[in-house]
């Protein structure tokens, strides 16, 4: 019943051959171009110039590349340790069910389809040092010397953006382990609660193994997600105060469109590039290990 | 759950519902003031409702900024959905030699930071001249989206029994009118996950717009957004009716198919 010879090859390339186009176009030949690119110094609109690795060793040498891997690091972290131990909490409260469940996981849910434009442009309204809702809340509460220009400070501008990171997603791991976890049987838990079990035991001998596969792919979502973060940063801080908030992706989108440095921006994608898929390889085999111990 | 537990776990859950919700609460009560009283009264009411706010920001490019952002992701989506399902039956129903390496690699292709694309294909599209067309638009977002949504269909189609392909081949169909006929039919449940999936990242992508495009007739919400707020800088009352604007039409979207939405913009953290 399979077709043979030319009618075969017509077939694939009927059903398979827009999908490979667009595929190998926009994402695989880039990818190569944006590798040889990096070996050039070129502004995108004169001759290129081939410097070898030149690029390569202006970047192990940038401070300011440093700085923006620091924060995708820390933003990266912070990700992980807020949003997913957050999510997974709340999970675990709405399935006890009580009354109204349903109606905070919808409210939870909501940032998650929002763009980033509007909670960036939102929050940066909230943050705003003279008329913004954070300051006047804690003028009110007397708390005068907490107020602070949240997104203009070195200190404080890549938390502010952080936490608005974290407000947005939390609510979309809610309902990922809310989905895993009711994949596990009633009787199951019913079962440990007649035995005597408490309830911390249930959620840490019980819901959180069953769950481990689900808990690792989220980590990983959430790494990779995380690491090449770029558009509250740009929006909210443009990667400012003097470099405090600037991560990867932010830093080179500003090398490559507004300097204008094709050559270097495309060296900072590849590095993004190679470090993302590294550390996915790194944390696939590391929490692979996980879901053996535990299955 | 008695006693304390349940009170403890009920703040908690209030907790987190004001921190998520007030925000949009604030936004829309500011978007009724005058932008004097937004200064001057951050928390209360308005003491005069001013509905004009919400007429000047429509007028002021919102309305196109959003028109543009529907075809945009219109027409993204149904090529999406074509290509990907094509693609995702053939490799289910004529599986060859390094059809799983190829599977393999769509989904290497999620792994893949659209950053380390945006130089290339900015001199890509300015060589081909469709820099600041919709073709800049429109094939990034079905490459960028198609990796999930060929696992997805993949999946799908993998899940139906043989017989139907044979039951169809009997009745004299070929592989074209077999796909057409009857199982893009079929497909119905995952095309609406992966619509509501693409719908939601194409509608609230922000780089493609600040790198592919310059004129106001592609301009999307979210960059349109920016325009808006860099045009409208002091006005913040103005501005917060902007928000109030594109926000209402997803909220109002979400309360009719929220189990769908839920489901469909976390199918790519929950199939591994």
């Amino acid at each position: 019943m399979h077709e043979k010879g030319l009618k075969r090859f017509a077939g694939g390339m009927f059903f398979m051959g827009p999908a490979l186009l667009i595929f190998i176009g926009i994402i695989i030949i880039p990818i190569l171009m944006s590798m040889y690119y990096s070996l050039f110094q070129w502004d995108g609109i004169s001759q290129k110039i081939f410097t070898s690795m030149d690029n390569y060793s202006r970047l192990l040498k940038d401070p300011v590349l440093w700085i923006s891997l620091k924060n995708s690091v820390w933003l990266t972290i912070g990700a992980l340790i807020i949003q997913l131990p957050v999510g997974l909490m709340f999970a675990i409260i709405l399935g006890y069910k009580l009354r109204g469940s349903n109606f905070f996981k919808s409210i939870y849910f909501t940032p998650v389809m929002l763009s980033t434009a509007v909670l960036g442009i939102l929050w940066s309204q909230i943050y705003d040092p003279n008329f913004g809702l954070l300051n006047e809340m804690l003028n009110s509460l007397g708390l005068q010397s907490w107020t602070r220009a949240w997104l203009g400070e070195e200190s404080t501008a890549l938390l502010s953006v952080i936490a608005v990171v974290a407000w947005q997603y939390i609510g979309f791991y809610i309902i990922v382990y809310v989905g895993a976890l009711q994949g596990i049987s009633d009787e199951v838990l019913e079962a440990a609660r007649v035995e005597g079990a408490s309830e911390w035991r249930i959620i840490f001998n019980i819901q959180i193994p069953l769950i481990w596969p689900t808990i690792t792919f989220t980590v990983l979502n959430c790494v990779i997600n995380s690491l090449k973060y770029f558009d509250l940063i740009y929006i909210m801080t443009g990667g400012g105060p003097n470099n405090s908030s600037e991560v990867i992706a932010s830093y080179m989108m500003k090398n490559a469109f507004r300097l204008m440095d094709f050559g270097y921006g495309s060296t900072i994608s590849t590095f993004l590039l190679l470090f993302g898929l590294a550390l996915a390889f790194i944390i696939s085999t590391v929490l692979g290990q996980g879901n053996k111990k535990f299955s | 759950m008695k006693g304390i537990g349940r009170i403890v776990l009920y703040v908690l859950l209030f907790v987190q519902l004001v921190i998520t919700g007030y925000p949009f609460v604030w936004m829309t009560i500011s978007a009724f003031k005058d932008n004097k009283e937004y200064f001057a009264n951050p928390w209360g009411l308005p003491s005069v409702w001013k509905f004009s706010n919400f007429a000047d920001a429509w007028n002021q490019g919102i309305s196109s900024y959003l028109f543009n952002s529907l075809y945009i992701t219109f027409f993204s989506v149904v090529g999406l959905l074509l290509v990907a399902t094509l693609i995702g039956y053939y490799l289910s129903v004529r599986p060859f030699r390094g059809s799983k390496l190829l599977l393999g690699a769509f989904f290497l292709g999620m792994l893949i930071p659209i950053h380390s694309t945006l130089i290339p294909l900015f001199t890509i599209a300015n060589a081909t001249g469709t820099y600041d067309t919709f073709w800049s638009l429109f094939f990034p977002y079905i490459a960028f989206n198609l990796p999930i949504a060929v696992f997805l269909s993949y999946n799908f189609f993998t899940a139906i029994p043989k017989d139907l392909e044979e039951a169809a081949v009997m009745d004299g169909c070929g592989i074209y009118q077999t796909f057409f006929r009857v199982y893009f039919p079929l497909a119905k449940p995952i095309l609406a996950t992966v619509t509501i999936l693409s719908f939601f990242n194409i509608m609230n992508d922000f780089v493609f717009p600040l790198v592919m495009v310059s004129k106001e007739s592609l301009k999307t919400l979210p960059l349109g957004l920016m325009m808006f707020k860099g045009n409208f800088s002091a006005n913040y009352s103005l501005i917060s009716a902007a928000l109030v604007i594109t926000t209402a039409p997803i909220i109002i979207l979400y309360t009719f198919l929220q189990k769908y939405i839920q489901k469909g913009v976390t199918a790519g953290a929950v199939k591994g």
